[in-house]
């Protein structure tokens, strides 16, 4: 069937998601994520990791509760770090969520976001072979450390046959990767695929890292608000089910809403200070890619570090991007609630969007604590709103200076 | 260790123990005997990759590096890590 309900204006698919899947500092699932969403709570707080005698204490928000037996083999563990144990997780409620079995999933494609894979074993083999002087790794180090391991083994455990990859764009990992399964199905390389991203790097060396790099917060990560100093780790992962409308229907599949559009773009300016330019262009290309116009987006996941750089120059993207639409639109930051999921984040954040979209209910800003002039955007301060719209968009930036944004909408 | 010490009280077979413990846990409480196959363990190549590695962490011999991981039985594995950590001492 061509043109109507299944094809876009260029006769490509029109693209769905049809079952999303979640890890978070809230816990394991979907409803745990969304109640602490709605709930206005904050899975971050002070998280210690230790050395040899050393100790950091930075805030993050960590899966709570979490036991691997309860989920995965002994063998399964042994090649699975948590980055992997996440997308496991995520991917199994998305696809029953979107009714299907594994029969249905043989040609899928799986494109994930992963930022720094197994940075935990990276750690812990730098320590035999440096600190302690052994002269072999153990075996596991490189199956375990591998990006790709998180699309390996979800194909291994549904019977995936189709084209897997993992995309690393840092932050914006998960947006990137999304936008690219969304391209594969739109145009037909597959019918439908799994999607999104994962992380897990709340270890020793890297709050080390991210504290040289002078992004963490002090004290939490308070997005848009006076007194913000920095970013709180996070770890998780998120995984839609998207697929062809026209496969949605035959399967007579639930419809969360449409991929309508997506926009990537570069800063070409600088590797850690991010620019205007480079984000709007992508928000742009995510809005002339959907066919909307920007009065009819009425929220806005915001990458929304904390850190008192990317805000105010966000703020500045929105007022290029919407012009006095800007003043109406709700723009808040998911990661004030489950801290920055890395590779995860951009997934996580836009299904609180789509959730958002399907129930009525705008994300908020947690740790809010006033107004920062430089911030001038309805943030949706402490409190989900109840709020209906039709349109949104969730946006990433990363290191690097690489964006991407994607617009869904309503079906 | 004179090889009539009874198998299940040889000190490198309790250190071999340990190892296969460490890497599967759910062994913890099975009884070994020197005629125990490790493909009959039900375990996975990389699981017999990571006790090896344990093994020879532990008793500071290369089995690997020596083209000797071919053990099929307990028996041989404690024969074949005695034999490698005497010659370690006796190298030494």
């Amino acid at each position: 069937m061509t043109g109507g309900r299944y094809r876009r204006p260029d006769g490509s698919h029109r693209v769905v998601v049809t079952g999303v899947g979640a890890v978070t500092g809230f816990g394991v699932g979907l409803p745990a994520f969304w109640q602490g969403v709605t709930e206005a709570r904050t899975a971050i707080q002070p998280t210690r990791r230790t050395f040899e005698g050393m100790e950091v204490i930075r805030p993050a928000a960590t899966v709570a509760g979490y036991r691997p037996l309860d989920h995965f083999s002994e063998a399964q563990l042994l090649t699975c770090e948590p980055f992997v144990q996440y997308a496991l997780l995520a991917a199994r409620e998305a696809i029953a969520a979107a009714g299907l079995t594994s029969a249905d999933l043989t040609d899928a494609a799986i494109v994930l976001g992963c930022g720094g894979g197994g940075e935990l074993s990276r750690q812990e083999t730098a320590i035999h072979l440096f600190a302690n002087r052994r002269p072999r790794a153990h075996p596991t180090t490189v199956p375990r450390t591998n990006h790709q391991a998180a699309c390996g083994m979800i194909a291994i455990e549904h019977g995936i046959l189709g084209p897997s990859f993992v995309v690393a764009t840092g932050c914006a990992s998960g947006s990137h990767a999304i936008s690219q399964a969304a391209m594969m199905v739109r145009h037909g390389y597959a019918e439908r695929a799994l999607t999104g991203g994962t992380e897990a790097n709340v270890i020793y060396a890297v709050m080390r890292c991210f504290d040289a790099a002078r992004t963490i917060a002090s004290d939490t990560c308070r997005p848009f608000s006076s007194g913000r100093s920095g970013l709180a780790l996070g770890e998780g992962s998120g995984i839609l089910v998207i697929e062809t409308m026209e496969s949605a229907d035959r399967r007579g599949a639930p419809v969360l809403a449409e991929i309508a559009g997506f926009g990537m773009s570069s800063d070409a300016t600088d590797t850690v200070q991010p620019t205007i330019r480079g984000p709007v262009r992508a928000v742009m290309q995510a809005l002339a890619d959907a066919g909307l116009r920007t009065d009819e987006i009425g929220y806005l996941n915001a990458h929304g570090t904390g850190t008192p750089l990317n805000d105010r120059v966000e703020t500045q993207v929105a007022h290029a991007v919407f012009g006095p639409h800007a003043a109406r639109l709700m723009m808040s930051s998911t990661k004030s609630q489950i801290g920055h999921t890395f590779g995860a984040a951009g997934a996580l954040e836009l299904i609180a969007t789509i959730l958002g979209l399907t129930r009525g209910v705008a994300p908020p800003t947690v740790n809010y604590q006033g107004a920062d002039p430089d911030c001038d955007i309805d943030c949706v301060p402490n409190e989900a709103r109840a709020h209906r719209f039709g349109a949104a968009v969730s946006q990433s930036f990363a290191f690097g200076g690489v964006n991407a944004a994607i617009a869904v909408r309503a079906v | 260790m004179p090889d009539s010490t009874p198998f299940a009280d040889s000190p490198v077979w309790g250190g071999i123990k340990d190892c296969i413990v460490k890497v599967v846990p759910s062994l913890r409480e099975t009884e070994f005997t020197p005629d125990t196959r490790f493909d009959r363990l039900g375990l996975a190549s990389i699981q017999v990759i990571t006790i090896t590695f344990e093994i020879e962490e532990m008793f500071g011999v290369g089995i690997v590096d020596e083209g000797l991981d071919v053990f099929e039985t307990c028996g041989e594995l404690e024969v074949l890590v005695r034999r490698l950590a005497a010659t370690r001492e006796v190298t030494a």
